[in-house]
């Protein structure tokens, strides 16, 4: 037994008591908070017909900047949200920032170029909102080609 | 000169590991064995890998691996500079291998040799596993793991040039420290302040009250941002990573190549020449100061040895440090823990579980901190036997002893309390300081029983023929009892707090008063008796 044992020891405690008082020793949330009624990517360039929202990122994501951030709203501010995010193509990963509202997608260095939908929804009322980020200037864009999302 | 460097090499490494192969089976079965550690180690990094990437949504990517090996490798570079410091220029073993028929430089390559070795086996049992971990679970080609066979080479030899450059600066300033004290406790006192206003930065990031779920995502998604970025700056680790995922391997190889050799000329022109310098003049031959010697009669024969105690303290103010290093540590943790346990929104039951853990880790942490106490008379060493021939009580020594370490302690301890209150306003105060008055007596308690471990199983001789406290027994049973202390006094306040609040405090300080009585009334006991019986 010597001192590094007992620092981990009392990390290890620390996590414990943070993790029993908040599940013994807490007071149960309110259960009044609404729903979350929308959910809203501000963040485009374009938006096609459907409503599909296009962002391009050529010049913001490269492989010395391969995290790309893409702030959301959630309403109302208050709302029991449970907000998620997923990818359409392997390799390039996302995370949520609920606290923060903001969504970061992690390009992998061979994904560099990638076309890629990022959807972020509400796991209890199953909202969503989408954007798909290319790697082309906006003005080459063709908003309404299907083959894009 | 290669069999000169060969045998210096040998001769090192043969007091660190077995070198002789008196059995062949069991040296076969030895190698067996140690190859399916390797093959068990490899698949349970596949698993934990797995578990990153598929439960914790943690990327397991280039970014990944490039931060893996950037900690790792900032691991190693630290042990190395740290360990090269004591091998290179204060070993005992100079001596002996400086008056062999070898050249200086040659002594110098062999000491870099071992640790190239020790490094080269420390990578082998675990970050070559782990890359053939992250090759497997991201169905990487083959040439990724040819160039791991390269790497196996590679990546021990970094550390150690980087160590070997750094360590001669960072012993300067060591040197320099160990003779101006007062300037290490101004620069620890500073750094302090830094780390504190940095935690309280960080802390209060965090909206309140706290809702640990959310807490717990937005950890999550922190440390994978933190992990993600960081290979922007992992520099040469960054361009390794590249390499063995593929990306520009020639151009990258020859980055590595470059960098290896710049290094290995500056140990040449820098490290090298120094090496012998550094080597030979150790720190007892740096002593400078000239003291006026006075003979002054003492009234008081325990105000003598507690002034003793006092001017070694003030003198090795380094040694004090590592003594209550945990008591550096406790007001860090307790603001961090206690500003988060504030923050969640707690019921009565809840106040109550975190004056229990409070008391709990706040014993954890200072009854850890004296070992001096548990080897008060072991450090006496070889001069104990001077000591116990003066014509007079001798006994009061250890009460000096005991009386500076209950005072230093309590001291630092009353500090940190007031700094508790000062930076949680919205902790009940009442709370605080009756917490203060039970940490207070047990901490005494465990100072009197550390004393008497050390008391009747005394390390004299072990102390005085290697003047070295690691390892040391008293200390690990003065630790282990504190934390049985804590668990003991933590659960109790837990129990007695939710029966009754304020009977509750009655009765565990009451506890705490009834624990200190009856180790002093032990420890005085003890003294009489067997003080007399220590020998060397």
């Amino acid at each position: 037994m010597n001192k590094k044992i007992i620092v981990l020891l009392v990390l290890i405690l620390s996590a414990l008591s943070i993790m029993a008082i908040s599940v013994w020793g807490s007071l149960p949330e309110s259960n009044n908070l609404p729903s979350v009624v929308s959910i809203k990517i501000t963040d485009f360039d374009l938006q096609n017909a459907d409503g599909d929202k296009i962002k391009s990122i050529k010049d913001q994501v490269s492989e010395e900047d391969y995290i790309y951030k893409i702030p959301f709203t959630v309403t109302p501010i208050n709302a029991d949200s449970k907000i998620k995010v997923s990818t359409n193509q392997p390799g390039i990963t996302a995370r949520v920032d609920e606290m923060e509202s903001i969504v970061y997608v992690i390009f992998d260095l061979t994904k560099i170029g990638t076309t890629v939908t990022v959807t972020i929804w509400d796991k209890n009322t199953q909202i969503k909102d989408e954007v798909t980020l290319m790697f082309l200037p906006p003005d080459q864009i063709i908003i309404d080609d299907p083959n894009i999302f | 000169m290669l069999r000169r460097l060969f045998i210096l090499t040998m001769i090192q490494l043969s007091s660190k590991m077995k070198l002789k192969i008196t059995n062949k089976k069991r040296f076969i079965a030895n190698l067996a064995l140690r190859f399916l550690g390797l093959v068990i180690i490899s698949v349970v990094m596949v698993l934990m890998l797995y578990f990153l990437n598929d439960v914790l949504y943690v990327p397991v990517n280039v970014y990944f691996v490039i931060f893996v090996l950037f900690i790792t490798q900032l691991a190693s570079i630290i042990s190395c500079t740290t360990g090269l410091m004591v091998d290179l220029y204060e070993s005992k073993d100079n001596s002996i291998l400086l008056s062999f028929p070898a050249k200086h430089d040659e002594v110098f390559t062999s000491k870099l040799a071992v640790f190239y070795i020790n490094e080269f086996l420390k990578n082998l049992s675990f970050l070559i596993p782990l890359l053939i971990a992250f090759g497997s679970i991201s169905n990487l080609p083959f040439t990724y793991y040819l160039n791991i066979i390269s790497m196996v080479f590679i990546l021990p030899l970094l550390p150690v040039l980087l160590a070997a450059i750094i360590s001669i600066p960072i012993m300067y300033i060591r040197q320099f420290l160990r003779v101006h004290n007062t300037l290490t406790m101004i620069l620890l006192i500073i750094a302090g302040v830094f780390v504190f206003l940095g935690l309280s930065g960080l802390l209060d990031e965090i909206p309140t009250p706290i809702r640990i779920v959310a807490l717990y995502n937005k950890f999550i998604t922190s440390v994978t941002l933190f992990m993600q970025s960081s290979s922007k700056y992992a520099s040469i680790y960054g361009v390794i990573g590249r390499l063995l995922y593929g990306i520009n391997v020639l151009s990258n190889y020859g980055i590595v190549m470059g960098v290896i050799i710049v290094l290995l000329g500056l140990v040449v022109l820098i490290s090298r020449p120094l090496f012998f310098r550094l080597a030979s003049h150790t720190q007892e031959y740096a002593v400078t100061k000239k003291h006026c010697g006075r003979n002054k009669m003492s009234k008081s024969l325990f105000w003598t040895f507690f002034k003793k105690e006092l001017t070694i303290s003030m003198r090795s103010s380094n040694e004090m440090i590592s003594n209550y290093v945990l008591l550096i540590l406790f007001p860090f943790i307790v603001y961090v823990l206690n500003y988060i346990y504030i923050g969640i929104d707690r019921s009565t039951f809840g106040t109550k579980l975190v004056i229990a853990f409070d008391i709990m880790i706040s014993l954890l942490l200072v009854t850890a901190s004296n070992t001096a106490s548990a080897t008060a008379i072991s450090v006496e060493g070889s001069e104990f036997v001077l000591l116990k021939t003066a014509p007079s009580d001798t006994k009061k020594m250890a009460w000096a002893k005991v009386a500076f370490n209950m005072i230093a302690s309590t001291l630092i301890i009353l500090l940190i309390f007031i700094l508790f209150q000062l930076s949680l306003p919205q902790f009940s105060a009442t709370d605080i300081w009756l917490m203060f008055v039970v940490v207070i007596f047990v901490n005494s308690g465990h100072i009197l029983w550390s004393f008497q471990i050390d008391l009747l199983n005394p390390k004299l001789s072990d102390y005085a023929a290697t003047a070295s406290l690691s390892n040391n027994e008293n200390v690990s049973k003065s630790i282990i009892i504190g934390l049985a202390l804590s668990i003991i006094f933590g659960g109790a306040t837990a129990f007695l707090l939710i029966e009754n609040y304020v009977t509750g405090w009655i009765r565990i300080i009451a506890l705490a008063v009834i624990f200190f009585v009856a180790r002093f009334y032990l420890f005085t006991n003890f003294l009489k008796v067997y003080f007399r019986e220590i020998e060397f």
